[in-house]
């Protein structure tokens, strides 16, 4: 894939999760402000007959989460103009996947987390067992940690870079 | 660094320019400056053996160790 569509695609994403988040506290503090309920939103805590302040906070709380995510989205964005001029040892680009990589393993634990304490909330039970959501809650969590580990390389590349440029 | 380059002192003694030098040795004046400066973090075998060539004398005369 050429690095402007890879970097269109990650816009994309971006602006969707964006969206998302937009639309979504939207709507979470409409149904919280009427306590009216519709039936075209899918999100379980939504589908109940009286929206309850709880419920609504577990929502924005599972929102809130598409923050991080957002930023680590947005810092991987700013390496690609790096990667366009062919400067792939900048520091920034290290620095970058280090923060985004922390910005998924944030989000992908605290949804997980969120995740198993909203059943427990909501209806005073404990569901373990890993459903979709939570696979791509655990899928975000890897993705994490594989941009720490290409952090920590492009740290050791550009030290070598450096040492190799300095070797006369 | 423990290790000083003393090409200042060859060169003075040699009364060579640190730009004929790096024509003669095939490098750029700036990595040149970067030996000189001490900032350089290693000296190919082919470099150091252009450089004696180049001012007739051994490594350990532009090469120095001191203790830090």
């Amino acid at each position: 894939m050429k690095t402007s569509s890879f970097k269109y695609a990650i816009k994309a994403l971006q602006i969707f999760i964006a969206i998302t988040l937009v639309i979504g506290i939207a709507i979470v503090v409409h149904l919280l402000y009427t306590g009216r309920v519709y039936s075209f939103i899918t999100a379980p805590a939504l589908m109940k007959d009286n929206f309850e302040i709880k419920s609504g906070i577990l929502v924005l709380l599972n929102l809130a989460f598409l923050i991080p995510l957002l930023i680590g989205i947005n810092s991987l964005v700013k390496t690609i103009p790096y990667f366009e001029k062919q400067n792939y040892f900048a520091p920034v680009i290290s620095k970058k996947f280090k923060l985004s990589s922390k910005a998924f393993i944030f989000s992908g634990i605290a949804a997980l987390i969120l995740q198993f304490i909203s059943p427990l909330i909501e209806n005073s039970r404990v569901v373990v067992g890993l459903g979709m959501k939570s696979l791509l809650y655990l899928f975000i969590l890897v993705v994490g940690f594989f941009f720490g580990f290409l952090a920590q390389v492009f740290t050791k590349a550009r030290a070598m870079e450096q040492e190799n440029d300095l070797t006369i | 660094m423990p290790i000083l380059i003393n090409l200042d002192v060859v060169l003075a003694e040699r009364k060579m320019k640190s730009k004929e030098l790096a024509e003669i040795i095939g490098i750029t004046t700036a990595n040149l400056s970067i030996l000189k400066s001490g900032k350089a973090k290693a000296v190919r075998f082919s470099t150091l053996e252009a450089i004696c060539k180049a001012l007739d004398c051994q490594p350990g005369d532009i090469l120095e160790f001191v203790q830090d």
